[in-house]
């Protein structure tokens, strides 16, 4: 296990380089550049423009100063918001993404991971079928539907809770339930699939003859198995949460970093747009690393060569 | 001398899609203190049915149980409320059963599940209920006991994985050990060790043992008693070395004649029972096992046999119209 976390700690600078040098040459591949929008700018400012930003050298240099920049954590200047750096704007921005997406997903897994053991236990009651159907309606409804629908009810009539703002914990709960929603209900879901499964196994059925409590053979017996496929969705939500959180920040005016994430690839904003590239690659390569260790830690029988 | 399980006409039904399935009809049996008690049949006989039931095992729905009583120790394991039965379960009788592989759970350590039965029923330390475990898995010779309890279940072999399932059910004593087809899944010489095992306890523990097998042989090498089932019913049962010496029943023939024996030649046809066992939702009329019967006569496709003969100590009793007119016709 150790010698397995070892190499693949070291793998993942390798994974972040190969993701940054093909991101690198798409993003140049891609027609325009960051100052081709700005009409009628005297030939001068724009070559000026690109000097300043390295955009007259020839491609490979470019890559170049690029990666020197980068492993100095260096992520360069904006070409949109020229008076502030890439780094200024992740470190401004990232917070509280990461912590909503942190919030939601703890919220979705609280959530989901108890509701669907709950609707296995009692498959074929009114709770497992209420529970399914809230759920179906949780990934099919969009978010910007919901977040609304969730603002009118419980900020507009009911004023539980602000329309909208940044801050206080108070502000947190609205966008946190309208980015969790989706990943609860897909949760709760695989739950109830991984718990059907196991509670038919024939240990459980060892477990009832040793005369143990329904709820210790859910807790202790069913419930390590029925997560693993719960553990194995977490990294593709975590990439889900990252990108699917621009609508609700919009919403919500969350001051986060995925309305950045989409404006600087609309804007061409070379350096934000690898920035931000690396700063959600590291955080995937690690969540990813992390379902791998616990799904190691809840199954025995898996074995890291 | 009151036996230490007394069941009486125990009944199971389960719900289905198809209709209602009557696994089990009206069973009588006893086990006595010291006992194997052997039940055979194929599969879907009940025999494995009706110990689950006996042990509130069977879900409900779709399961039904009814039936008289099924007494142990004062007290009568089909009134029981499902907390009483818990408290029954994994103490004062335990389970093992068919699949050493897929009954122990492969999440836990092989030293949790052997205590937690213990650390339920019992209030007892971690460390007294891990000592009890090494010591009973030395009891079963698993070697190097005190190292092993630490290891996880995939780390056991198949042989080794039963011993671990009697270790864990032996854990508290129980006055019976109920084992659902316990060689089913393991090599032949395996099985062997395993029904040695069986006998060894019987003797160091002075347990109770209902054995439940498809295996003749199995039975022979170490039950006291036996009963063999056919749909839902005991057809025969009596003293291990009668009822081999000298069936009554034709399926107990039938099934005695179609085990490959040491002494015929190995080129020899092994003969078959006819058919196939009977559809449990809709039972044949008369004796369920008519329709296979190579020797049935009227009475048999109208009226369902009781049992017959004495029913005394050491006797063999059979639920067949033969033996009532081979009795009328030795009078």
């Amino acid at each position: 296990m150790a010698r397995y976390l070892f190499r693949r700690i070291l793998f993942l600078p390798l994974v972040l380089l190969v993701l940054l040098t093909a991101s690198f040459f798409l993003m140049r591949a891609a027609p325009g550049d960051p100052f081709a929008n700005e009409r009628g700018r005297d030939p001068e400012i724009q070559k000026n423009l690109k000097a300043k930003y390295h955009l007259d050298k020839p491609l490979w240099v470019q890559y170049g100063i690029f990666l020197k920049n980068l492993l100095q954590g260096d992520l360069g200047l904006s070409t949109k918001y020229k008076d502030r750096t890439v780094n200024e704007i992740v470190a401004g921005h990232l917070p509280p993404s990461v912590l909503l997406g942190v919030i939601a997903l703890l919220l979705a897994l609280v959530v989901g991971v108890a509701t669907g053991t709950v609707a296995a236990v009692r498959q074929n009651t009114v709770f497992d079928y209420s529970t399914m159907a809230v759920a179906m309606v949780g990934i099919s409804a969009p978010t910007f539907v919901v977040g609304p629908l969730l603002v009118l009810v419980f900020a507009y009539y009911l004023h539980w809770f602000p329309i909208t703002g940044w801050g206080s914990w108070h502000e947190l709960i609205l966008p946190a339930v309208t980015l969790a929603l989706p990943f609860t209900a897909r949760i709760s879901r695989l739950m109830r699939t991984g718990m059907l499964e196991i509670i038919r196994q024939e240990f459980i059925k060892t477990a009832r003859a040793k005369g143990l409590t329904e709820t210790r053979i859910v807790l202790r017996h069913a419930i390590r198995g029925a997560l693993l496929p719960v553990i194995s969705y977490l990294g593709p939500a975590t990439a889900e949460i990252m990108t699917g959180s621009l609508v609700v920040e919009k919403i919500f005016q969350v001051p986060g970093i995925g309305y950045e994430f989409v404006n600087s690839a609309l804007n061409r904003d070379y350096s934000l747009v690898l920035g931000l590239v690396a700063v959600f690659g590291t955080l995937l390569v690690f969540m990813n690393l992390l379902v791998d260790i616990v799904y190691g830690l809840l199954d025995p029988r898996i074995r890291y060569e | 001398m009151t036996p230490l399980l007394d069941v009486q006409n125990l009944s199971v039904t389960f719900d289905t899609d198809d209709g209602v399935v009557q696994a089990v009809s009206d069973l009588s049996f006893h086990l006595d203190e010291g006992e194997i008690l052997g039940i055979v049949g194929e599969s879907g006989s009940g025999k494995s049915v009706s110990c689950l039931a006996m042990m509130g095992l069977v879900p409900s729905p779709p399961g039904r149980v009814q039936g008289r009583c099924a007494r142990f120790e004062g007290e009568d394991l089909l009134t029981l409320s499902a907390r009483a039965i818990r408290k029954v379960r994994g103490d004062r009788i335990s389970m093992i059963f068919q699949d050493p592989m897929t009954s122990l759970n492969p999440y836990l350590r092989v030293s949790s599940q052997l205590t937690e039965a213990m650390r339920t029923h019992r209030q007892v330390s971690r460390k007294d209920a891990l000592d009890r475990a090494v010591e009973l898995l030395d009891l079963v010779h698993i070697p190097d006991a005190s190292r092993r309890i630490h290891d996880y279940p995939h780390q056991f072999s198949g042989g080794m994985r039963q011993r671990v399932m009697i270790a864990m059910a032996l854990m508290l004593e129980p006055k019976i050990l109920i084992a659902d087809e316990p060689t089913t899944a393991l090599d032949v010489t395996i099985q062997a060790q395993i029904l040695d095992l069986l006998g060894e306890i019987r003797q160091r523990l002075g347990t109770s043992m209902i054995l439940i097998t498809h295996d003749l042989g199995v039975v022979a090498g170490v039950c006291d008693r036996v009963g063999v089932m056919y749909a839902g019913r005991f057809c025969e049962m009596g003293p291990t070395d009668l009822l081999f010496s000298d069936p009554s029943h034709p399926y107990t023939r039938g099934l005695l004649r179609s085990v490959p024996r040491i002494d015929r030649p190995s080129h020899a046809t092994l003969s078959t029972i006819q058919g196939n066992p009977p559809n449990m939702t809709d039972p044949p009329a008369g004796c369920a096992f008519h329709p296979r019967c190579e020797e049935q006569f009227d009475r048999c496709l109208v009226e369902r046999p009781e049992w017959m003969g004495d029913s005394g100590e050491g006797q063999k009793r059979v639920a067949c119209w033969l033996e009532e007119s081979e009795a009328e016709g030795s009078e």
